[in-house]
């Protein structure tokens, strides 16, 4: 189910928020169970088990950890978690991509027989968000093995933990430590509400009127058998806008939703083009996942304790599964190579390096400019279309004229207003959240307009669905 | 040492979430009247929105009715019931030249009024208890939407070619469905129709001359026109794609009939036409003309892509297509009916003028082979195939060309804001397929 749809809207959120506020406190994580697996489910309903069965792994799993007496034990029980998840993961997400592989490796030794694949390719439907969720069931055991997080005692509050549909399929990744108090005891006072209902309302203003404006240009390069220089920075500096205003509305909105039921979901977003370099911009830039990578993977793989060769290689390292983890292919390694390559270069010269060195603002338009050029693989379904795009920024010259077949004329203008916004402009967690009458006033009528354009046109999903 | 972890853990999440509970604090700093006024602010008119809604729905006149959530009926739609709607492709372009009421549009849009009979086909309903169709009508037609649809009951292809015929057309078309899942339910299910008729007719919309569409052929008919799959007398379990076509169905259902989205509509009128512009990747097209009434016309990417990409009949995979029909042909031959193919051509190939290649010059690049053989359409390489197996097919591309060509803005043949043909394209298709009919079947 998507935020912005009529369904959320006008069927499920009600429904849900009523019976939540209707019954009393200790049933409501059962409710809250029982609605995230319909707003899941929804969309496909099999893969509900999927989650149910992530959640009673590691559920499980954290049980026979902390019963067990040795130390070897828990470690086992720890490792049936995490593989049994991350097999989870691996088998819906990337068995597609690693038979299609094999395939292709085997085809260049053994011709197949008419026109068949020697090894067959799964062509298996991704259950959205499985990434968020299993890297939020993963990191359960993980802290209970490491003493940060105390044993979940209530498989429902546990279930509702994992299956929480506010945050389900796009983040932020929330860790069971920094709720597990909220799950037995939270409060929901009308600032909360209040406050809820500003993040949902900007959120929601932002995916409908701005993220989804900025759709419109991306097909300028990446529709394009051939784009001119025109078209491909139309299309990618759209692109960059697009999952901008996309992801900042729904972290919001799930911030939102969160303390619409008395829970403080951490900020996602941050901000990030106003980052003055790469390591900066992955402190701003869905910020629950690089913290995740950082505790979960770069300080286990040694960090950067291991000398400076390792710690390049570390950071390199978690990057590239950074990329997979967005999604089964190539390009999306090659995007978290990219980032890796540039966190490691920062690294290695320290105060020489450019970035560090340059004015503030000139190192802002720079690190916008290198994370523009990592937006290129992550947007593009293939090689072709990646060398298409940065041939058309890159090699083509200027013709001063807009195919307004696919752009309007006007459109183009919007993209430096909204490069303003991200840049000038105070992000929902900066802005006073004093609350005030003319304040509820502008999200109020925000707010309408954004149902208005809902209900008045078709909306794109949210982009971080996908991954 | 558990207990610093412990610490430390509790210092982190203060850490991470000390934001947060700043903004709450900054929230709670209001006195309690401000922010309870400042939530009724923001709610109040989504509330209003909502339980006039929810009054629309309980106690307004009924709308179109919702089939049940399974596939509990093999049938295309929910027997005995009424259905209303304008133009398809409307909802996935909403246009504002196209927001307005279907009786006060100043240009010709589509809209279909459908009833269904007691089977759950597009025909008027003779309110009896389901019994095989045969007495009353001599032929049948099936298909997908075009044979099904017309903006009245009258309109209809099997309508019109009943009144060109003067004889009684039974619209055995199913929406939604393959070409031919009709036509099997019509030549295999006896308690539906025991095959008495004189001619069945299989309508074939040029988007779905593609192997993939006559698959379930070769599962139900085999190659001498035997049944292999006998039709379940019991209701079909449910799977996972009835749930998913229900879901679809429910989502759009909610939106068809909604009042706020009507209001909503009005409302957003005077927004930037940027909201609602079409980007490149959207399923639809606008055309590069525009009618005299200045309205745009609207089609399908697919169909231009499929027109120009595999504007040969190859790489559609004619010859299993072609192996299909063949099957239906033989099932019809078993039964002693006869059989006859009709192939519609795509609004696209009709009014190809309105999205020259010169619009999309990159993107859909002119193919060389259909300026150098223009007479190697698909269907009409369909039809030459059928034809040598003796399966009687006909091509509506040339009737309905040609009637473009000679009235070209006087009367649409195809909707303009959607891809099904108008009322006056299906009658000048019924009056030639009737003609045919009566030259070919004379006795």
């Amino acid at each position: 189910m998507v935020f912005s749809s009529y369904i959320f809207l006008f069927v499920f959120l009600p429904v849900t928020l009523l019976v939540y506020y209707a019954i009393p406190f200790r049933y409501r994580a059962l409710w809250l169970t029982v609605s995230s697996y319909v707003f899941y489910g929804w969309h496909r309903p099999e893969y509900c088990l999927l989650m149910a069965s992530a959640t009673m792994l590691n559920f499980y799993c954290g049980k026979a950890m902390m019963r067990s007496s040795s130390d070897r034990l828990r470690k086992f029980w720890l490792i049936v978690a995490v593989a049994g998840s991350l097999g989870l993961l691996g088998f819906y997400k990337y068995a597609g991509m690693f038979s299609h592989w094999a395939d292709t490796i085997a085809q260049l030794f053994i011709t197949p027989e008419n026109g068949t694949n020697i090894i067959p390719i799964l062509d298996i439907v991704l259950p959205i968000g499985i990434s968020f969720f299993t890297f939020q069931a993963i990191s359960y055991p993980i802290d209970l093995y490491r003493g940060d997080a105390e044993e979940a005692s209530d498989l429902i509050a546990f279930a509702s933990y994992i299956a929480m549909f506010p945050q389900l399929i796009a983040g932020p990744i929330v860790r069971y430590q920094w709720i597990a108090e909220e799950l037995k005891e939270r409060t929901h006072t009308p600032a909360k509400f209040a406050l809820g209902l500003r993040f949902f309302s900007l959120g929601l203003a932002k995916k409908v009127l701005l993220a989804d404006l900025f759709a419109l240009g991306v097909p300028a390069a990446f529709g394009s058998h051939q784009p001119s220089f025109e078209s491909a920075w139309i299309g990618i500096l759209s692109y960059s806008l697009q999952i901008y205003f996309d992801f900042s509305a729904y972290s919001d909105m799930a911030v939102g939703l969160g303390l619409l039921m008395g829970f403080t979901f951490p900020q996602n977003f941050n901000s990030p083009y106003k980052s003055a370099s790469i390591t900066e911009f992955w402190r701003r830039w869905h910020i629950s996942l690089s913290t995740w990578l950082r505790d979960y993977l770069y300080i286990p793989l040694g960090g950067n304790r291991k000398g400076e060769i390792r710690t390049y290689v570390n950071l390199t390292l978690v990057m590239l599964l950074g990329g997979l983890w967005h999604g089964a292919s190539i390009v999306f390694i090659l995007w978290g190579l990219w980032h890796g390559l540039l966190l490691a270069s920062e690294r290695a010269l320290g105060e020489r390096h450019p970035l560090h060195w340059l004015p503030r603002p000139l190192a802002v338009v720079c690190t916008h400019f290198l994370v523009l050029l990592g937006w290129v693989l992550f947007r593009a379904e293939n090689f072709p279309m990646v060398g298409r795009v940065l041939k058309g920024m890159f090699l083509s010259f200027p013709s001063f004229t807009i195919n307004t077949h696919l752009v309007s004329a006007w459109y183009v203008w919007t993209i430096p207003i909204g490069i303003c916004v991200c840049l000038f402009m105070k992000n929902t967690w900066e802005m006073n959240a004093r609350q005030t009458i003319p304040l509820a006033v502008r999200d109020g009528l925000v707010f309408l307009l954004s149902l208005i354009v809902i209900l008045a046109s078709t909306s794109t999903p949210f982009l971080y669905f996908q991954f | 040492m558990n207990e610093i972890k412990a610490k430390l853990a509790h210092l982190k999440k203060i850490k991470d979430r000390d934001r947060l509970t700043r903004l709450t604090g900054q929230t709670e700093l209001a006195s309690s009247q401000t922010l309870w006024i400042s939530i009724a602010i923001v709610s109040l008119p989504f509330l209003l929105l909502l339980t006039v809604e929810i009054a629309a729905r309980c106690l307004g006149p009924a709308r179109a009715s919702l089939s049940l959530p399974w596939r509990v009926y093999d049938a295309p739609y929910a027997p005995l019931s009424e259905f209303r709607w304008t133009g398809d492709l409307t909802r996935l372009a909403p246009l504002p030249i196209f927001n307005v009421p279907v009786e006060k549009g100043p240009y010709p849009l589509r809209y279909s009024h459908r009833i269904t009979d007691e089977w759950g086909f597009p025909n008027r309903p003779a309110n009896h208890p389901p019994q095989p169709i045969d007495r009353e009508h001599e032929i049948i037609l099936t298909g997908t939407s075009y044979m099904a649809e017309g903006s009245t009951v009258d309109k209809t292809f099997a309508s019109q070619l009943s009144r060109f015929l003067e004889t009684p057309v039974y619209n055995a078309s199913w929406p939604s469905g393959t070409p031919t899942r009709a036509a099997i339910k019509v030549l295999t299910d006896a308690s539906f129709c025991k095959g008495n008729q004189k001619l069945v007719i299989l309508g074939i919309v040029q988007r779905y001359l593609y192997d993939w569409a006559f698959n379930e052929v070769f599962d139900d008919l085999a190659d001498d026109g035997s049944v292999l799959k006998i039709p379940s007398e019991n209701l079909p379990s449910p799977t996972i794609q009835d749930y998913i076509d229900w879901r679809v169905q429910v989502e759009k259902y909610l939106m068809a009939t909604s009042v706020i989205r009507e209001w909503a509509v009005k409302a957003a009128r005077p927004l930037p036409p940027v909201v609602f512009q079409l980007g490149n990747d959207t399923p639809v097209r606008l055309s590069w003309l525009k009618t005299p009434d200045n309205a745009p016309m609207l089609f399908y990417s697919g169909d231009i892509v499929s027109t120009y990409l595999d504007y040969n009949c190859e790489s559609r995979n004619g010859p299993r297509i072609a192996d299909a029909i063949e099957r239906i042909h033989k099932r019809c031959q078993t039964i002693g009916t006869k059989f006859l193919v009709i192939i519609v051509p795509d609004k696209y190939e009709i009014y190809r003028n309105h999205v020259t290649p010169r619009q999309f010059p990159q993107r859909y690049p002119e193919p060389k082979e259909q300026i150098a053989h223009p007479s190697q359409r698909a269907p009409e390489v369909l039809v030459e195939e059928l034809n040598a197996r003796g399966i009687d097919a006909l091509d509506l591309y040339e009737p309905l060309y040609h009637a473009q060509l000679a009235n070209e803005f006087q009367e649409l043949l195809y909707w303009v804001n959607d891809t099904h043909w108008s009322d006056k394209g299906i009658e000048i298709a019924a009056e030639y397929v009737s003609r045919y009919i009566k030259e070919k079947y004379s006795n």
